[in-house]
């Protein structure tokens, strides 16, 4: 399996990851995981435009999980852009092996009971326990917003705010 | 009139607004909306939503966007779907030219005036000397 990268961002292809995250870390295809995201025909259409010829993907967990895992995956270097948490794990329990895994984006959610961590990643209580179980399988978890930040530990990060 | 909504990353929108009035003077029926960093999606698509309709004067609006790709035009794309004219890649030659035209013709047209007023203000001044 060759992902590359997986990156935890809830605005999934944007500014930051086509102009310097595809780039750094060398994908040729990038997928986005998200099973609402999968159905929304307009996302469908908006992220791989976004994606500045780099060829993209919209699918659901199952279909990222399948994708990964053909041949044509295998010879892949592909950047999976999980939306959630929630997905991140559930990629993992399917048996992802992404060699690095770092938290971009996460906007609050309104009505949720959240706490920034950093600018633009907001975390739950819940949110807490998935990133928990992500660094579980083995990885450290980073947080960086560019490539070139210095890479912290997203896990050391949330016990430092008390999460 | 048709009504303008300039989208952005951060304050660009509001720069737009205000380096327009200061060419052209005070304007109505034109709104900024700039996404902040940690700005949830479908809170921005509210906000849109709710700039079209403020800017609406029965002769329908046109949503400006700063860069195609972004989360921003991302958004937009939805208001797109509705039937909303967007344009991305938004520049003030692009900004004075609609606003010197939508009092003339209705938002698809004027989506055409800003495609091409985009493009022709990209000069290099090297090459008039």
């Amino acid at each position: 399996m060759a992902v590359v990268h997986m990156r935890i961002d809830n605005r999934l292809v944007h500014g930051q990851v086509t102009t310097s995250w595809v780039q750094s870390v060398g994908a040729n295809h990038m997928i986005v995981c998200n099973d609402k995201v999968a159905v929304d025909p307009i996302q469908k259409i908006m992220l791989p435009q976004a994606a500045r010829g780099v060829k993209t993907s919209v699918l659901s967990i199952a279909d990222t999980l399948a994708a990964c895992n053909s041949p044509q995956g295998e010879a892949e270097k592909i950047m999976v852009i999980a939306k959630l948490p929630a997905d991140a794990v559930a990629l993992l329990e399917g048996g992802l092996k992404p060699a690095e895994i770092n938290v971009g984006n996460q906007a609050p959610i309104g009505g949720t009971k959240f706490k920034m961590v950093t600018n633009t990643v907001a975390v739950t209580a819940e949110d807490a326990a998935l990133y928990r179980k992500v660094a579980g399988y083995g990885l450290t978890l980073t947080h960086k917003m560019m490539p070139s930040d210095r890479a912290g530990d997203f896990i050391s990060l949330l016990q430092s705010k008390g999460m | 009139m048709v009504g303008i909504v300039l989208v952005s990353h951060g304050a660009l929108a509001d720069g737009l607004v205000a380096a327009a009035q200061m060419i052209m003077g005070p304007q109505a029926a034109m709104e900024a909306v700039g996404l902040t960093p940690a700005e949830n999606m479908d809170d921005f698509l509210e906000k849109l939503r709710r700039a079209v309709a403020a800017v609406e004067q029965g002769q329908g609006a046109l949503v400006l966007v700063d860069l195609f790709g972004g989360s921003p035009g991302n958004t937009a794309a939805y208001l797109a779907q509705a039937g909303v004219e967007v344009v991305t890649g938004m520049n003030l030659p692009m900004l004075l030219e609609v606003l010197g035209s939508r009092d003339e013709m209705p938002p698809k047209e004027l989506a055409d005036v800003a495609m091409a007023a985009g493009r022709e203000g990209v000069h290099r001044l090297a090459e008039l000397f």
